[in-house]
């Protein structure tokens, strides 16, 4: 029996999956001493060509899923759906795909800047992409998995992409033997799951899961530390730090946006859909790990002097704020996860843009006092540092205080409603964590304005696709930030019109 | 129980074949000892050395590109077996995982992944 | 409710942003200053612009409405509407906002035509001229942000939009590393503060949401807060020790957190400690944000909530008690301190707990308008100061000053006005509305120990009139104790310095004349009513009303002179006629001396208790036990010594042992995850 198949339904990956596929044969080609332009290209302009063919991609890609979000949600296939294209689906894959946009403008000059212009970068970042457009849609355990390692894979290779340096091949080595242990965890959490309910739907596993059974709560214990590592939470985020401070700086502000916003997405379907019966002791533990998440990640950054390594622990803690909108559980709760995905994707990337720009001659320059004096001399860059340190700080009016105003909101309305204590003290704990996160934030701005360059220090001038990145993530952070609310209504609909299909609960 | 005995029989003869032929060997083979033969050895490596060992990244290569289509061909029987009841679904589903691979091929032959000098 | 749509009031805090993005984008883009006329048409212009379109709509909402319906509306658009909440970007025109914009724009435009001549000689920064007036222009938008808000969120983007401006120029002459501590200081105080003020936030809107008006809206919150005022929350148990334990009703709790906040933004016990640090910024800053406006944000937020404080007599009477407290131990600190700014920025925390102890009693207008006396005069003292400061090339300390009258006459003359009105000397502004705030004290008999209240009011009086004669005679008169050289380059300030001066001296004299108490104008003039201020005030604010009889409250105030005279007599004595008995009293009062000197020790008893036990959990504690491999790679001399051991011991870094930590890790939180799931640990 052949099931009826929407092709359709897959549009928004298509060009990705185009791109993944036939960019590392273009780069081949291109790099022959004869091509059929009868001439070689440099490898700066095989750069650039790739970078714009890739961004090409992404853009149809992303218009496509504009398109989709704004239509009816579609299935991939009859039966027990293994791909369900509904609004949450299409807003995160929006996310993803913005985010993969701006890291690939980030990416041309610094790639160069750091001798590792192969065109494979490009491909392997589309492969990525392509995982994550699955992972945020799979609504089948088998599709997850495969999604995770199509997501995964390219990335360890990413996470090495610097060949020559140590720390970036220690950086793809620990993400890629901690990874595959998480993948493991994962893999046996789902065929527990499978065992014991029979099926790899996430729906199906919904209905017949059992709350009261140990082994049905093993699987789903499993399950949540797998995708407790891909977001990096407490305690499954040690490698992020070590992983995020080797890898290249543009792969760093990827994996740390992107890569959270695919895996909350399945994270948030498998814990509204297959554990559903399970919510209320799963929440618990979630809090537990959202707690650990934003105090331990906040009070680490405190005392790094190496801007990624903090970013990857403010990062961790960022995790743990949007881990109290999954915990509120109500569609108002993921409207807010939706909403500070893509702030915080913004305001990360934002941030890298930054510290890749500086990079020089093959070394990153990346201790916070490398930024010293950086208001004098790239006022451009300085500016959009300090916001999106403030963003993520969560002042106001910029949107990362909306994100979590949101987040928190959230949280005390669901507990008024269901009259939980817990969740106030999550909003409480919310709030003193992003008091305390301002500390290390605020170095950032404060190194860049009151402190003076050496003398010796020359930053770079930011190219044209970076400068176009700094003034996406400008305009996004304080436009999110003061006319939210169009975007927020949009999300709340998508949350609602997905609701029928993400949670699936009626047949 | 007379489905079973086709699979008694099947053991049977199969322990009595690999009993001959290490008999025969020990009967009719020339017995010629020397140091490097009384070493247990496998697929020409020496079976005590560092594990850190390096080889060279070809045969890496080579490796991947044989599982990768071995894949393929455990994808493609049963693909011919029911290839009249998928119909020309199937057959353009097929078509498009073999271009994928293809491509694949294609860049790494390209890339000079196939060249072992 | 009757709304008064008036779309003309967004262009009054949108003026001050635009020369800010103007003066902001074109720093950024085009990388050098703007011819300097247009910098300072520009700086200068927009607040003044914004002060006459102020001015306009004030008077047109003074005269055009009846009391009670006075206040405009201007609703720009939805900002966030989320379910069942609803949050507007208006702006709202009452007479509460009104005095505040007039003192926010007015004090501010002076403050900004002084900072021409102020700033016009500082070479330490290519673009600094251009920049102070960037952020200036950003700070009066955030200001006027924070008081036309018409809900507490958009309050709220205010409040953290001055802390942030204040961070921004408080730290603006970066080439001291110390100046930019003191901001970044001021700034996480203040955000301890802001923890508070959000829950506080959230702690209201919880209330409103579960009476079925989730608003943060001010006027919608009044009309309903009846509803809220029953609701009581049950206090956890380790706090049994406060006062009313285990219930309080949610609008005293509410209104706690939130005056955290304002003890964090207008410098009160314990969160004062950033407000004299703050003094490393330019005179000018230290006048506007530090003295005349920003820091008064939380009294006007205590007046603008007045609602939900006369709900919570627990709350206010922790204002009031704070406050009073706050008033009396700033002064004290003043008396010993040798900094012109530092005295003054004690005096500000004192004049402050004024504020709010008046606000904590209900007398909501007394407090309005001590905050907009104390910003003419303050603001006169400290645009003085910088004078002084200009004049003695950058030299603070007071006791190598002296006998600058006779170089300076204009600035000294300004000085003393604004001397004499802080002190309290009739008629002048700070006479009425020090006396305002005395009367609601005394007649504030709900409170508890409202007459000890009173008597610190009438101490913290004489304290002031003191430390303010002290600074005066110090500065002004005797023998210039400045070296010889620097004593023949003393000169008087040009117009464009001196001409704010005269205009906020006027002020302080005559300012104190709108909010003329009832009893004053019946027996001068026979106006039965002459507190025009309270009156209109009065629709604003809820406030406790009480009435003393015209004979006592001459009485009163004739204590109140009579001790602020006293203490200006002390002052006049010691530092005037018998300077030779300063050193022996100081060394008589030795212990007690060095503990005002060393100002209680309160920094160093933060440091001891708060700032070195966290950065030792931080350090010995995280840094060392949970992130181990920091310590290899600071160990061997930084990133670079790292990444030489890595390379020297090739990859085995790796193998060993941290990985299988980090597994470990991971293994151990599953367990404990399986254990919780399965086991129902």
């Amino acid at each position: 029996m052949i099931p009826q198949i929407d092709i359709g339904a897959l549009g928004p990956m298509l060009p990705v999956a185009v791109g993944a596929i036939l960019l590392p044969l273009a780069e081949v080609l291109m790099a022959r001493k004869r091509t059929f332009l009868s001439r070689p290209f440099t490898q700066e302009r095989r750069g650039t060509f790739l970078a714009v063919a890739s961004l090409l991609c992404l853009v149809i890609a992303l218009i496509i899923s504009v398109n989709g979000l704004l239509g009816p949600s579609r299935v991939f296939n009859s039966g027990n759906p293994m791909i369900v294209m509904d609004g949450v689906a299409h807003f995160l894959n929006i996310v993803v795909l913005l985010g993969a946009s701006l890291t690939v403008l980030g990416s041309v000059k610094y790639l160069a800047d750091i001798h590792s212009n192969h065109g494979e970068y490009y491909a392997l970042l589309m492969s990525s992409v392509l995982g994550m457009m699955f992972l945020t849609s799979a609504s089948n355990l088998m599709m997850l998995f495969l999604a995770l390692e199509l997501m995964s894979i390219p990335l360890y290779v990413l996470a090495g992409f610097r060949r020559s340096s140590l720390r970036s091949n220690e950086s793809a080595l620990k993400y890629f033997l901690i990874g595959s242990f998480a993948s493991g965890i994962l893999l046996y959490g789902m065929a527990i799951l499978y065992g014991m309910t029979g099926s790899i739907s996430l729906a199906e596993i919904g209905k017949r899961f059992d709350p009261e059974s140990a082994p049905h709560l093993l699987g789903a214990a499993l399950v949540v530390v797998g995708l407790g590592f891909k977001i990096s939470s407490v305690p499954f985020h040690q490698w992020a730090p070590d992983v995020y401070e080797g890898a290249p700086t543009s792969v760093t502000g990827f994996m740390a946006t992107t890569v959270k916003v695919a895996a909350f997405g399945a994270l948030m379907r498998v814990l509204a859909v297959a554990l559903e019966p399970a919510a209320e002791l799963l929440y618990g533990a979630l809090w537990v790990m959202a707690v650990l998440s934003m105090t331990l990640g906040n009070v680490m950054a405190i005392i790094q002097q190496n801007i990624k390594r903090m970013l990857a622990y403010s990062s961790i803690a960022h995790v743990g704020y949007l881990l109290v909108g999954v915990i509120v559980g109500t569609l108002d709760g993921y409207a807010a996860v939706l909403f500070y995905l893509l702030v915080y994707t913004f305001m990360t990337i934002g941030a890298f843009t930054v510290v890749a720009i500086l990079a020089k001659g093959g070394e990153d320059r990346d201790r916070v006092e490398d930024l010293a004096g950086l208001s004098q001399s790239r006022p451009l860059m300085a500016v959009v540092m300090t916001l999106c340190m403030f963003a993520l700080a969560g002042i106001p009016p910029t949107a990362g205080f909306m994100g979590k105003f949101h987040l928190f909101r959230a949280a005390i309305e669901r507990g008024i409603e269901i009259g939980d204590t817990s969740l106030f003290w999550l909003a409480i704990i919310g709030v003193l964590n992003s008091a305390i996160s301002l500390a290390y934030y605020l170095r950032v701005p404060l190194v860049m304005y009151f402190r003076d360059a050496p003398p010796t220090s020359d930053p770079d001038v930011p190219g044209f696709f970076e400068r176009v990145v700094l003034l996406t993530c400008l305009a996004a952070v304080v436009l999110l930030g003061i006319v939210p609310d169009d975007i927020f209504n949009v999300l709340s609909q998508t949350a609602a019109s997905a609701q029928h299909l993400l949670l699936l609960q009626s047949p | 129980m007379s489905e079973y005995a086709g699979l008694g029989l099947f053991i049977a003869l199969g322990t009595a074949l690999v009993l001959m032929f290490v008999l025969l060997t020990t009967l009719l083979g020339p017995r010629l000892r020397f140091a490097e033969k009384q070493e247990p050895f496998e697929c020409g490596e020496h079976q005590v050395v560092s594990p850190y060992q390096r080889f060279n990244v070809k045969f890496y290569m080579v490796a991947l590109s044989f599982i990768i289509f071995d894949v393929e061909m455990v994808f493609l029987y049963p693909w011919a077996v029911v290839f009249r009841d998928l119909g020309w679904f199937g057959f353009f589903a097929m078509l498009i995982f073999l271009f994928v691979l293809t491509v694949g091929l294609a860049y790494e032959w390209l890339k000079g992944g196939l060249d072992w000098n | 409710m009757l709304e008064h749509v008036n779309e003309t009031i967004r262009w009054i805090p949108l003026l001050p942003l635009m020369g800010a993005l103007v003066s902001g984008l074109w720093l950024i883009f085009a990388r050098q200053e703007l011819p300097r006329p247009l910098v300072i048409g520009l700086g200068c212009g927009a607040p003044m612009l914004s002060f006459a379109l102020s001015v306009r709509e004030v008077f047109r909402l003074a005269t055009a409405f009846p009391a009670g319906e006075r206040f405009f509306i201007d609703n720009l658009y939805t900002w966030i509407s989320a379910g069942d909440f609803h949050a507007e970007l208006s702006f709202l025109l009452d007479p509460l906002s009104a005095v505040m914009i007039l003192v926010v724009t007015g004090v501010g435009s002076l403050i900004h035509i002084y900072s021409v001549g102020y700033m016009r000689e500082d070479h330490r920064d290519d673009r600094g001229f251009q920049r102070f007036f960037c952020y200036l222009n950003l700070f009066t938008f955030a200001m006027l942000v924070l008081v036309l808000g018409d809900n507490l969120l958009v309050l709220f983007v205010g409040w953290e939009g001055v802390g942030l401006c204040s961070y921004l120029l408080i730290g603006f002459w970066y080439l001291d590393d110390h100046n930019a501590m003191c901001g970044q200081k001021a700034f996480i105080v203040n955000r301890i503060g802001d923890f508070g003020f959000l829950l506080g936030i959230f702690l209201l809107f919880w209330a409103f949401f579960e009476a079925g008006h989730p608003t943060i809206e001010f006027y919608a919150m009044r009309e309903h807060v009846g509803l809220v005022a029953e609701r009581t929350v049950t206090l956890p148990a380790w706090l049994g020790f406060l006062p009313g334990f285990p219930t309080w009703t949610l609008l005293t709790l509410a209104g706690l957190c939130l005056f955290v906040g304002a003890c964090g933004k207008s410098a009160q016990l314990p969160l004062y400690v950033w407000l004299p640090d703050a003094m490393a910024g330019p005179t000018p800053v230290s006048a506007l944000i530090h003295a005349a406006t920003m820091v008064t944000a939380g009294v006007y937020m205590v007046c603008r909530l007045s609602f939900v404080y006369s709900l919570a007599p627990g709350a206010s009477a922790t204002i009031a008690w704070v406050g009073g407290l706050t008033a009396i131990f700033a002064a004290t600190i003043a008396i010993c301190q040798k900094d012109i700014k530092k005295i003054l920025a004690y005096s500000t925390v004192s004049q402050l707990g004024y504020m709010f102890l008046a606000a904590g009693v209900g007398s909501y207008s007394a407090a309005m308008f001590h905050l907009m006396t104390h910003a003419f005069f303050k603001a006169l003292l400290f645009l003085g100061a910088g004078a002084v400061i200009f004049g003695m090339q950058h030299e603070q300390n007071i006791e190598k000053m002296g006998g600058l009258r006779r170089y300076m006459p204009w600035t000294h003359w300004t000085f003393l006005i604004g001397v004499l009105a802080i002190s309290g000397a009739p008629p002048l502004s700070g006479f009425f509305s020090k006396d305002e705030i005395l009367l609601g004290v005394y007649a504030a008999h709900a409170m508890p120990g409202h007459m000890a209240l009173w008597w610190i009011g009438l101490v913290t009086a004489g304290l002031t009139a003191f430390y303010m004669f002290r600074l005066y005679f110090l500065t002004f008169s005797g023998a210039s104790r400045a070296p010889m050289q620097l004593q023949t380059r003393i000169r008087e300030q040009p117009v464009v310095i001196l001409m704010p001066l005269f205009l906020l001296a006027g002020l302080a004299i005559v300012g104190g004349l709108v909010g003329l108490p009832d009893a004053y104008g019946e027996a001068l003039f026979s106006l039965p009513s002459s507190n025009s201020l309270h009156y209109f005030l009065d629709e604003s604010v809820v406030s406790a009303t009480h009435v003393v009889p015209p004979a006592r409250e001459f009485a009163l105030a004739g204590l109140a002179v009579l001790i602020a005279a006293g203490g200006a007599f002390f002052a006049v004595f010691l530092y005037y006629y018998r300077t030779d008995l300063v050193p022996r009293v100081t060394a008589a009062l030795r212990p007690l001396y060095q503990l005002v000197w060393r100002k209680y020790y309160v920094d160093e008893l933060y440091s001891l208790a708060v700032v070195r036990p966290l950065v030792r959990i931080s350090d010995a504690f995280l840094y060392r036990t949970i992130d181990v491999r920091m310590i290899d790679r600071l160990g061997v001399d930084g990133t670079a010594g790292f990444v030489r051991g890595v390379a020297d011991r090739g990859l085995k870094l790796v193998q060993t042992g941290l990985m299988q930590s980090y597994v470990f890790v991971m293994l151990l939180g599953s367990v404990l995850l399986i254990a919780y799931l399965v086991g129902g640990l």
